[in-house]
């Protein structure tokens, strides 16, 4: 469904990736669906093993070619990233789209210094000379807050601190002014503190640049705090789209909903903890229908059939036959919500 | 009536480590505290707070290397080397990481029976018993004794360090970062089984993390490390809802809490600068360097640890003067009561 | 220079005494395990008891066997090698007229391994699990299995006595006559080379391989770097140190099997010295022998760990 008035910046449609196991191949992610405008901050998310970062590689062309195949389409201002030509595809890698990951320890190069990663991407993209492209470096690492950039262009990545090197991420990231950014699980690694650094910085360039942001994350109070819009995933599949106030207040999907009551501050102290019984379906081994009937206090016969994704108000979308009877407690208890 | 002896207690407790010749590591410093009985005492602190160290040295894993570690009043280090591996029984840690703390060539049972092996007071058969009473307490069925820790998920390993640690009878478990590894919805189960275990074996707990909604959920009482020290202890009511140092403060602020924005009450402190390096701490204050209300006196002098409200401490030199951002905590306090 | 290179030199050369003391030791101990008698061998065939018996005495060899070494040490720290039994020429200027033939073929054989090993082990890494990883594995295999001195036998046999495209035995020196030297050394240092060439394939094959799939070099691709850059640039640098430590190895291994080597070609080399003198029970130039190549190896050794420092940044602490 449509959100943006204008031509959205990225669509994914129907989004499926398989990975080759063994003599045959096992579906990760199926039918994954949204939208994102530009400059929107969307936030995708799941526990683990649902394929949320699976999704995220996906948009990025990450996934190893040899072992993994995905279907449907990923449209970026309307140009079908799957069927693109490498070398094309290659070139849109940290220039229009860029990525940034979860340990920034052991995804910077170390032994190169992070003055020189800077630079090189912009060399790779744009034709410029290495007294400008150091120039420039040392503005992005003083955009992303690194006190004393010009020194710390000539920095190793060790020589920093967890949250120094994250930042040295997204300027690398960010140096070719990007139109979307995927943080995928950008903070978990870090302390709160230095994580609402980051969080904060990365909200800030967001709105300078115009630039749009895939939030992947498990952490719906980062979330919350961070994206208007949020995509939940489990065992593979969109099961809720939306904006984040509306879910938070009024979740359509069960497991949205439990997801969000299991969160310890949201329950009062010393209280048990609603917590959703059974565990996350393996891979090849799917319930039929919907993935969550299982774990569902609200399932019927019904949620065994296919459940496509179907389109609800306030403006979203959700995986369940009956979403438009339940009346699911969010971050309010039920009867407060109403 | 005499008061309830602590079931733990630290007086000064220091743990340094020699770095070199001239560098000292202070991880704890002089930090006093006590545990009583039955309750859950929270330590929240962020890397480089010491939290871990001195969770370790709770429990006899480091030595002291000045100040005390009290069990009920005594000292263990004072104990004979075999009475200390006795003693040492009573008062068990739960890790972070469960695919570290099993050995992935053993069993579950025999994982869960070794402390019991080790203790070597019971026959064979006997001990099996225990084993496997403890797994079912923990929630897992008879059928995963003879499978593998690669078979599992992290919730249902992290369960069979649990069980492990259940078989010994401890009064004492110390769960530093138990949770911290878990998917939300499996913390919220494991946090539900600690709680049961608490209420059926009068079990102590201290529980280390950083994660302020956890420790604000389970414990009763709550002391926050900076940098080796405390800088705030008390219930954990007062210290979340009204925080009397500015980094208690600071962390509240910056805790994520899933809330849409028109409940957010959103004053949020952003912490400045980085953590300075705990072999050379900044003088006086050492949370001053990042303190957004760091005066000369606190370069100058170190705050005393003083008991500002009744049960209340804190190490700071305006404690209970300064204005304290709302945390969104406190916003969803309201929200849930 | 900084402290921390400064201490690891100083540590190094300290290392020297004891490895030294130890490596002739050990050989000293060997050789007198080894049948045979220097002063008969001096005597010659028809001497009479009386008479080597008086050579022996003449020699120093009735004297007790660590009695023996130490006169031997108490020489050598001070420089002095002593001279051979059987020749009575001063051990030291042997060795040192020898010992450029024994480096030609050892660092030939170096260089040949690194410019064959370092691509074959690229190839492979960049084609893990295809054919052409597994026929370069195989070769690499085979290196390792093959002993060199026979394989020098077969490209003696080929090359040199079959095709004649190189001299079959002897060498020439470096300086005077490059050419020469070289045609003199090459086949010698191919048949020295095939352990290095399999050793380095492979470490660096896996080297790579674990460099290739690493977390950086997803953030390499990320940011839109070619595959090409990415190997070359990055992939290189980060395995140059495993690279490098192999290379060391390459050499030590390489320096001991020239023994074998040199006397398949009839090189005049310290390998050949060595394995005469042994025969003759000529402990004095054994000694040496082992003396010189013990310095050798430590100083290359050592200058590798200084190179760590270069290439590594987290090895550059203050």
């Amino acid at each position: 469904m449509d959100h943006a008035v204008k031509q959205p910046l990225l669509e994914v449609n129907k989004l499926s990736a398989f990975f080759r196991a063994g003599r045959g191949e096992v579906q990760v992610t199926r039918d994954v669906s949204f939208t994102m405008a530009p400059g929107e901050m969307v936030g995708l998310v799941g526990e683990s093993g649902c394929g949320k970062t699976v999704t995220g590689l996906a948009l990025m062309g990450l996934l190893p070619p040899a072992s993994s195949r995905l279907e449907g389409q990923i449209l970026l201002q309307g140009q079908d990233l799957i069927t693109m030509a490498p070398a094309t595809k290659r070139r849109l890698r940290g220039r229009r789209i860029s990525m940034i990951f979860q340990e920034p320890m052991s995804a910077l190069d170390p032994v190169f210094t992070i003055g020189h990663q800077i630079s090189e991407t912009l060399r790779a993209h744009q034709d410029v000379s290495r007294a400008e492209a150091r120039n420039r470096a040392i503005e992005a690492l003083a955009r992303v807050g690194i006190p004393e950039p010009a020194l710390r262009y000539d920095a190793y990545p060790h020589q920093l601190s967890g949250g120094m090197r994250q930042r040295a991420m997204i300027a690398i990231a960010l140096v070719c002014e990007p139109q979307l950014l995927i943080a995928d699980e950008p903070t978990t690694a870090l302390d709160v503190t230095v994580q609402a650094q980051i969080v904060d910085v990365l909200g800030e360039l967001c709105a300078r640049m115009g630039m749009a942001m895939l939030f992947i994350t498990h952490d719906l109070g980062l979330v919350s705090q961070t994206c208007s819009r949020l995509v939940t995933m489990y065992a593979g599949e969109v099961v809720e789209e939306g904006q984040v106030d509306d879910i938070l207040l009024r979740p359509r999907h069960p497991y949205s909903s439990g997801l969000l009551r299991s969160l310890p501050a949201l329950t009062q102290r010393k209280a048990r903890l609603p917590a959703i019984p059974g565990r996350v379906p393996v891979r090849g081994d799917m319930p039929p229908g919907c993935r969550f009937h299982p774990r569902c206090a609200h399932a019927q016969p019904e949620c065994t059939a296919p459940q496509p994704l179907r389109a609800v108000q306030p403006p979203g979308e959700v995986r369940c036959c009956r979403a438009k009877e339940l009346i699911l407690p969010g971050v309010l208890p039920v009867e407060r919500a109403a | 009536m005499t008061a309830p002896q602590p079931l733990v207690a630290t007086r000064d407790l220091g743990v340094h480590f020699r770095l070199s010749r001239n560098t000292v590591l202070k991880a704890v410093d002089r930090v006093s505290f006590d545990v009583m009985p039955g309750e859950t005492f929270g330590i929240i602190g962020e890397s480089g707070s010491g939290k871990t160290t001195l969770g370790r040295a709770l429990v006899c894993l480091e030595a002291p290397s000045a100040g005390q570690v009290l069990h009920q009043g005594r000292d263990p280090y004072a104990l004979s080397r075999r009475q200390l591996r006795q003693h040492r029984r009573n008062y068990q840690v739960v890790f972070q990481d469960p695919n570290a703390a099993l050995d992935p060539r053993m069993t579950i049972l025999r994982s869960v029976r070794e402390p019991l092996d080790v203790a070597a007071t019971m026959p064979r058969a006997q001990r099996d018993e225990v084993a496997m009473q403890a797994m079912e307490r923990v929630g897992l069925s008879p059928e995963f004794a003879t499978r593998y820790p690669h078979e599992l998920s992290g919730g249902q390993k992290q369960r069979v360090c649990i069980a492990r640690v259940l078989t010994l009878r401890p009064s004492v478990i110390v769960c530093d970062e138990a949770v911290a590894a878990l998917d939300v919805s499996i913390q919220a189960d494991i946090l539900n089984l600690l709680a049961d275990l608490q209420r059926e074996f009068g079990l102590t707990y201290i529980f280390i993390t950083h994660n302020l909604g956890v420790v604000g959920h389970i414990s009763d009482r709550v002391a926050v490390m900076y940098l080796g020290r405390l800088v705030e202890m008390g219930e954990t009511e007062a210290v979340l809802a009204r925080p009397l140092h500015p980094y208690t403060d600071a962390l509240l602020s910056a805790e994520p809490v899933a809330l849409p924005s028109h409940m957010r009450t959103s004053q949020r402190v952003i912490l400045s600068g980085e953590l300075p390096s705990p072999v050379s701490p900044p003088s006086g204050c050492r949370f001053r360097t990042r303190c957004r209300f760091a005066q000369d006196l606190c370069a100058a002098k170190e705050p005393e640890w003083s008991e500002v409200e009744p049960g209340h401490w804190a190490a700071c030199h305006f404690a209970g003067t300064l204005p304290v951002s709302s945390s969104p905590l406190q916003g969803v306090a309201e929200v849930v009561a | 220079m900084n402290r921390r290179q400064m201490l690891l030199i100083g540590s190094r050369l300290l290392q020297v005494v004891p490895v030294v003391i130890l490596a002739t030791v050990a050989i000293f101990g060997l050789l007198q395990l080894v049948p045979g008698d220097p002063a008969a061998v001096i005597a010659g065939e028809y001497a009479t008891a009386e008479r080597i018996a008086d050579i022996r005495r003449m020699l120093g060899l009735d004297r007790p066997v660590w009695e023996q070494y130490v006169v031997w040490l108490g020489h050598a720290v001070q420089g002095d090698l002593s001279t051979s039994l059987i020749t009575g020429q001063p051990v030291l200027d042997e060795v040192l007229r020898r010992l450029p033939n024994t480096l030609l073929i050892t660092v030939l054989a170096l260089v040949l391994a690194v410019v064959i090993g370092v691509p074959l082990g690229i190839l492979a890494a960049t084609r893990v699990d295809r054919p052409t990883d597994r026929i370069v594995t195989t070769i690499a295999s085979l290196g390792v299995a093959v002993p060199n001195f026979w394989l020098g036998m077969i490209l003696v046999g080929f090359f040199a006595l079959g095709l004649g495209w190189f001299p079959t035995t002897g060498a020439a020196s470096l300086t005077q006559d490059p050419l020469r030297a070289l045609s003199h050394a090459a086949l010698p240092a191919l048949a020295l080379a095939t352990g290095g060439i399999a050793e380095i394939t492979r470490q660096l094959r896996s080297a790579l391989i674990e460099v290739l799939s690493s977390q950086y070099v997803r953030t390499l691709h990320a940011k839109g770097l070619s595959n090409a850059r990415i190997l070359w640039q990055h992939g290189l640098k980060n395995v140059s140190l495993t690279l490098l430590t192999v290379v060391g190895l390459v050499f030590n291994r390489a320096l001991g099997a020239t023994v074998a080597i040199e006397a398949v070609f009839a090189i005049p080399g310290t390998g050949s010295l060595v394995v005469a003198s042994a025969t003759n029970k000529d402990f004095p130039v054994v000694q040496g022998v082992v003396f010189v190549l013990v310095l050798i190896v430590i100083g290359l050794n050592l200058m590798i760990d200084l190179l760590y420092s270069l290439l590594d940044p987290r090895v550059n602490r203050r």
